[in-house]
Formats: structure tokens, C-alpha cells, sequence
């Protein structure tokens, strides 16, 4: 049996009295450290936690091109449970407020504790699928990181051009026939502030196109 | 001759009708059908409050999500052996209608087949 070439490791904090959150961070045994690859997961009412199949792909890819990398949980996706609650339930409710402002604090705090764990690396870079890119974009605005590369962004959902700051470098990938970032909008999207890079896929599931999704996101996320 | 499938709809989640399928899931309302591929079968659920309220074996009735998935993988599922997600990202199921609401209701499914596994049909005494 082969034995992998790199290791991962568990790390949890608190982000509040009585909930912790946890994620996974990955390494090779001699990484390369001009990066830090951290990936952010879709909303988990749509199947979005760190077992998701893109998230899994772009992970895999980072640690095989050497560098150490960081999957992301939100509050509640490894237990189900927010506290007492259901965390479909709480998610519902922060959906139907459009108010995500403890994830993206949440996931700040995770950031903070990988690099922590990390070491020293040259440069943080956020990955996000779906959801996931506009938590990056989110995130990236309160930790300072400069680079984010976003699968899938659900443009009618969120308000991705309001959050493309002066200097943030963000690359946007998606296919042509994705109904929750249409093409046009995505082209529209695309100028000064960010680029796009149209992929041929049939939708915004990647189903046996990850590994082709997942070196379209690295290659950007290491330029 | 009845399949394992047509039990579970037939007895197992008719005596699961008129109750919380979960704790938490009251807003829960919604038409569904699982569409059997491999057989033609389909069975469509209607969710009220968090409860199922009908469950029919049809392929008329117009629901909001439509499931499609054959039946040993449907039997894996409501064994709690694969999530729905993991199944519908390896293409072992799909979704019609409303995508959004598909991915929802699969997630609040797969808890429910988490908490209520079902082993197969009791063997007759």
C-alpha cells in the first residue's frame, strides 16, 4: 500500500462560548511555503461542508503541488447541531436575513489559527466554491488576505461586485451553463477589478470534473 | 412481488407519517418524488410543517423536486450507508425541478435516514 505524501492534522477552536469549530490542514512532509492554500466550502444547505467533491479535488491538488493547504468548516456542518439547534435551521434563518457576518468571522478566526499552525508562508491565498467564494471575498477583507479565486460564485445571490476592493487580486472560474452564476453576469463581472475563466462543464456540481476544476483554481491561486 | 423499496415507502415511512420527520424541521414544507430509474416505479411525498402528509406511488402529481436514483442505491441510502450528497456527487442520483431546494431537502433526507436507518423488511415469522 502506498503510503501518502502528506499528512493532515485536525485543529478546532472556539469561536464562541460553547461552539467550537473545526478543519483540517493538510501538509507535505517539505512543503513549499510561498503558499497557503485555504479553501472555503459552499453553503451547507447546499451540501456544502469539507467533504464536498470540489473542496476534496482543489485540497488534494494543493498538497500535490507541495504546498500545505486548509479546508474550512462553517458553525454546525460537522454535527448538524448549532448549540441546542439545528444548524439547517440557523442557516435558514442567517439566509433569510442575508446576514452571514458570524461565518465570515468565524472562518477569520480559523484562518488566524492555520496560520498559527502553518508557520511562516510568503502569501495566504482563499479558494472558495460557490458560497464559499463570496465567504472568501468576506474573509478576505478581514484578515487582509490579497488573493482569492472563486469556483461557481453565485452572483444572483450576492453581491460579489460590491466586494472587489482596490487591491484584492480575485480570479472568478466557472462554466457556461452554471444556473446559479450565469455567464453573462460573470463576463460582466470581469474588468479592472477581477478576471473570469470560462471552463466547459456542464453545471455547477463539477460531477467527474473535479480534478479538471480543481488545477484551473490552483494554477490561478499560484500566479 | 414487493421490493424492499416499496416496503420502506409502504410501511416504514407511512408509519412515519403525521409526525416531525426532525426536530427543528417545522418550516419544512414541500412536493417530492423519487423517480426508481432502473424500475420505472416513483413515489411522490408531500411535506407539510415538517411531516409527511401524503406519500403516494404515482408519477402524475407535480412536485417541486423530482429525486431520480435506482433502487440499490436507494437502498443504500435509507440505510444510512451514503449520504444523498456523496451519491449525488459520484452521479448515483440527480435532481429535476428546483435545484436549490433539491440540495436542501437531500440534506435534511440524509439526517433523516441518519436517524432513522432502515436495516431492510422484518423477516416474516
Amino acid at each position: 500500500m502506498n503510503t501518502p505524501e502528506w499528512s493532515a492534522e485536525k485543529l478546532r477552536i472556539d469561536v464562541e462560548p460553547g461552539l467550537d469549530i473545526g478543519m483540517t490542514l493538510g501538509y507535505p512532509e517539505f512543503p513549499l511555503r510561498d503558499r497557503l492554500i485555504v479553501i472555503f466550502p459552499p453553503h451547507p444547505s447546499l451540501g456544502g461542508d469539507s467533504a464536498n467533491n470540489v473542496v476534496e479535488a482543489v485540497f488534494a491538488a494543493a498538497l500535490a503541488s507541495g504546498r500545505m493547504a486548509v479546508k474550512l468548516n462553517y458553525r454546525g456542518t460537522e454535527t448538524g447541531v448549532i448549540r441546542s439547534e439545528s444548524a439547517l435551521t440557523v442557516w435558514d434563518r442567517m439566509e433569510a436575513a442575508t446576514d452571514y457576518a458570524v461565518v465570515y468571522s468565524d472562518s477569520a478566526s480559523l484562518v488566524a489559527r492555520a496560520l498559527e499552525a502553518a508557520g511562516p508562508v510568503d502569501q495566504v491565498v482563499f479558494v472558495g466554491y460557490s458560497f464559499g467564494a463570496y465567504a472568501a471575498l468576506e474573509t478576505a477583507a478581514r484578515t487582509g488576505v490579497r488573493r482569492v479565486v472563486g469556483i461557481s460564485p453565485p452572483l444572483l445571490s450576492h453581491p460579489f461586485a460590491d466586494r472587489l476592493a482596490p487591491g484584492l487580486h480575485a480570479v472568478f472560474l466557472s462554466g457556461a451553463n452554471d444556473p446559479f452564476c450565469p455567464i453573462g453576469a460573470l463576463r460582466g463581472l470581469a474588468g479592472a477589478a477581477c478576471s473570469i475563466v470560462e471552463l466547459a462543464v456542464d453545471d455547477h456540481f463539477y460531477r467527474g470534473d473535479e480534478p479538471r476544476v480543481a488545477r484551473a483554481a490552483l494554477q490561478e491561486a499560484l500566479c | 412481488m414487493t421490493t424492499n423499496c416499496e416496503t420502506y415507502f409502504t410501511r416504514f415511512l407511512a408509519s412515519q407519517m403525521h409526525r416531525d420527520l426532525l426536530d427543528g424541521y417545522a418550516g419544512l414544507s414541500t412536493t417530492f418524488r423519487i423517480a426508481f430509474r432502473d424500475t420505472g416505479k416513483s413515489w411522490s411525498l408531500t411535506l407539510e410543517r415538517g411531516q409527511i402528509r401524503s406519500l403516494a406511488s404515482d408519477s402524475s402529481n407535480p412536485c417541486r423536486v423530482v429525486f431520480l436514483v435506482d433502487e440499490p442505491v436507494f437502498l443504500d441510502l435509507i440505510a444510512g450507508r451514503i449520504s444523498p450528497q456523496n451519491a449525488f456527487f459520484q452521479r448515483r442520483t440527480d435532481i429535476q425541478g428546483n435545484w436549490v431546494e433539491g440540495m436542501k431537502l437531500a440534506r435534511i433526507l440524509g439526517l433523516f435516514f441518519e436517524k432513522h436507518p432502515y436495516p431492510g423488511p422484518e423477516p416474516e415469522a
